[in-house]
């Protein structure tokens, strides 16, 4: 392995132990909102450590600006699907209370 | 990739999609059913991915993943709470007549007579397993446009698109029907969300959605891409923009919606015709302005595609701006 490639590996590994954690907490936490928290954290930080990684790896310009696009879009899609599923749950919960 | 790992990515690969695919059938409740079909249809596209061909990985993920899915989920919010919601039980029979065992043995008779006739294929005599990449390859290194997919899509197979467009507007034809004829419920009569989040999305996703639509048409012609996966691009934003209610349905169509249904098709069938007469077959290419003439057709394919995913999506005779935006 060359010395880049020793710089990417553990950035990508980083990457998938977010991916890993928030899915053990997509899948274990008890409600919406800290399911959500969890989620979102593997979105952000762990697409971001991947891309970090393989951007690392690949060196290039248009690599690099490709994949930061593709982090910065994976953000802005997952903070507003996010932020709608938080928006239904506190309606339903107020539902729920009336 | 390279070996191992490659084999071991392909495996998990095969055995998600057998597993996305018997959960979203065995699934009772239609929403775990409908989430599952959306996986298996992103778990489909990856397995076209791996295969090589993008245009149908694209294809798969903006449609069968894409739109079909929140169609299906807006179909969901309008089912009885006891179909789409937790408690299955009241269900206990299987949807179709017939019993699990006939319906199992019959699905691996036909999966295993499949598997013997590609693997007869690929190892037959007087065939290799290239054969067919083979024959496309060099159809497209004896065309002008670069791309096998497209040279075979709009050279060899004209009448295969011309079936294609045929099928979507006959596909947008029969809801508009059963509108007509039926009262169904409206599938999803949504006021305007006007949360800022949501216009910041939409005014972040139209200009690159655009964007990507507009790359794709004019990649098509030397690299994975084409009318078919940018007009599928434009229609899931303005399926994003009937969801958002920036589009809200209207009880007629509109003649620049009816103008945009047909135009596709339209420009198709003449441009078949026009080839009828002044060359020896339909839809072969006149040679010179070949470029020209094949991206007028596609850019017009587009929109007509475009139109009709987003009609059909609406589940109303037509559509209008809400807020004086266009999609």
């Amino acid at each position: 392995m060359t010395p880049v490639e020793w710089i990417a590996l553990p950035l990508v590994a980083i990457g998938c132990a977010f991916f890993a954690a928030g899915t053990a907490g997509l899948l274990r936490f008890p409600d919406t909102l800290s399911r959500l928290h969890a989620l979102t954290k593997a979105d952000n930080l762990g697409l971001g450590f991947i891309c970090l990684g393989l951007a690392v790896r690949d060196g290039t310009a248009a690599g690099v600006t490709m994949l930061a696009i593709i982090w910065l879009l994976a953000m802005f899609a997952g903070t507003v699907s996010a932020f709608l599923i938080a928006r239904w749950q506190s309606a339903e919960a107020d539902r729920e209370d009336t | 990739m390279s070996g191992a790992i490659g084999t071991t990515y392909d495996l998990l690969l095969c055995g998600g999609l057998l597993w996305a695919a018997v959960q979203s059938v065995a699934m009772r409740q239609a929403l775990s059913a409908v989430i599952l079909f959306m996986v298996f249809g992103l778990l489909m596209a990856l397995v076209w991915a791996r295969l090589g061909t993008p245009d149908l990985a694209l294809a798969e993920a903006i449609i069968g993943a894409g739109i079909t899915g929140a169609l299906l989920l807006s179909a969901c919010r309008t089912l009885p709470a006891d179909i789409a919601g937790a408690a299955g039980e009241q269900h206990p029979e299987a949807p179709c007549g017939l019993p699990q065992g006939i319906v199992i043995a019959v699905c691996a008779a036909v999966g295993l007579g499949v598997a013997a006739l590609m693997a007869a294929t690929l190892s037959g005599p007087g065939t290799s397993p290239g054969t067919g990449a083979e024959t496309a390859r060099a159809a497209a290194a004896a065309h002008e446009l670069g791309n096998p997919v497209t040279a075979v899509l709009v050279d060899f197979r004209g009448f295969d698109t011309l079936l294609e467009m045929v099928v979507l507007l006959a596909a947008c034809l029969a809801p508009r029907v059963l509108m007509a004829q039926t009262a169904l419920p409206a599938v999803n009569p949504e006021p305007a969300d006007d949360s800022p989040m949501v216009a910041a999305l939409l005014g972040m996703a139209t200009p690159v959605l655009v964007l990507t639509a507009l790359y794709l048409f004019w990649a098509g012609a030397h690299a994975p891409g084409g009318a078919f996966q940018a007009g599928a691009l434009l229609g899931a934003l303005g399926v994003l923009y009937r969801l958002t209610g920036r589009l809200a349905p209207s009880e007629q169509t509109p003649l620049w919606l009816r103008a945009l249904l047909v135009v596709g098709l339209a420009a198709f069938v003449l441009y078949a015709m026009l080839t009828a007469v002044l060359s020896a077959a339909p839809m072969t290419l006149p040679r010179p302005g070949l470029q020209a003439t094949v991206l007028i057709i596609e850019f017009t394919l587009m929109l007509s595609i475009a139109a009709t995913l987003t009609l059909l999506f609406s589940a109303a005779p037509g559509f209008q701006p809400r807020t004086g935006s266009s999609p």
